[in-house]
């Protein structure tokens, strides 16, 4: 599971920006491809996105 | 420049369920070609649009102390990608072939240097005969993922002698990371050789024991060598007989709804 803070276009491609919480205590950020946020063949596939979610 | 979104949470399932069988086996992999230089001038270019990605805002999140470093990126060699499936880790058998787990997937990783020192990794994949960028990422490797093949192929004989022996393995699903090399192939290579791919771990102590591949087991403890500064090798045999029983939990779990 990981968070999804931006977006932009490189060069006609569209990218995603991500922040991922593994590795612990330390986390990563990712600028991917579209594609690769869908489907990765043998990585990973795409679940479900929550979205507009706050404080009870 | 990237815009900003309300943060989404995403769900994906690591290590998806399709089988693709390799048809190829890491050592045949991991040596230079012509393949290997596209890949390299797509590196390149990949490079330049990294710099252009990279803001005053947004240096801290990619691993960058200060913005002017932007500008002194180099990038490292680069080394073929493969993966392990969890599902496929969970029926290895001591012994047998670990190459054979070993999925190739088109990709490559490049190392971004500032001063000889790893930054982050540009992932490339070929599509029909193309290099395309994956992403910009992988922080808490990337200077390890340098670092490491440089060293020991330095100080090494035989197959771990050659940068060119050198690939990466991820088993995506266990967040493990290794880099790996292997006697190089050749026709009629005595069946021995396919089991001795050798692995050093990129990722850090703390990572390394939070994976759900390692918990439960001792095998850490049992070789304290085996973390990115001490550069300790095990064979993958070794290495997949500690994490094949832990592979099925790591399969576990349903899609969120």
């Amino acid at each position: 599971m990981m968070v999804a803070v931006g977006y932009s276009n490189l060069s006609g491609a569209p990218m995603i920006e991500v922040d991922d919480p593994w590795a612990p205590n330390q986390g990563s950020h990712y600028l991917i491809t579209y594609s690769e946020y869908v489907d990765a063949a043998n990585n990973h596939k795409h679940w479900s996105d929550f979205y507009n979610f706050g404080n009870l | 420049m990237a815009r900003m979104l309300s943060p989404i949470v995403l769900c994906v399932l690591l290590t998806g369920l399709a089988s693709e069988m390799y048809s190829q086996h890491p050592k045949s992999a991991s040596r230079s070609s012509k393949a290997d230089q596209s890949a390299d001038q797509a590196a390149d270019f990949a490079l330049g649009m990294l710099r252009r990605s990279i803001t005053s805002t947004n240096y801290a999140q990619f691993g960058f102390a200060n913005v002017e470093e932007v500008q002194h990126m180099t990038l490292g060699s680069g080394v073929p990608l493969f993966y392990v499936r969890a599902d496929q880790l969970s029926k290895y058998t001591p012994g047998s072939d670990p190459g054979s787990l070993m999925i190739p997937t088109q990709r490559r990783l490049y190392p971004v240097l500032v001063n000889g020192s790893g930054r982050l990794i540009i992932t490339l994949e070929n599509q029909n005969g193309q290099w395309k960028l994956v992403s910009f990422g992988q922080q808490a490797i990337a200077d390890q993922l340098s670092k490491i093949k440089h060293d020991k192929a330095s100080h090494s004989r035989g197959p771990g002698g050659s940068e060119d022996n050198y690939f990466a393995l991820q088993i995506p699903s266990m967040h493990l990371n290794f880099l790996a090399y292997s006697p190089a192939p050749g026709p009629g290579g005595a069946t021995e050789t396919k089991q001795h791919v050798n692995l050093l771990a990129l990722d850090s102590p703390a990572s390394m024991q939070h994976s759900i591949g390692f918990q439960n087991t001792d095998f850490l403890a049992k070789n304290p060598a085996f973390t990115p500064e001490k550069e300790g090798t095990k064979s993958a045999t070794d290495v997949f007989t500690a994490l094949a029983p832990q592979a099925s939990s790591a399969m576990s779990g349903n899609a969120p709804r």
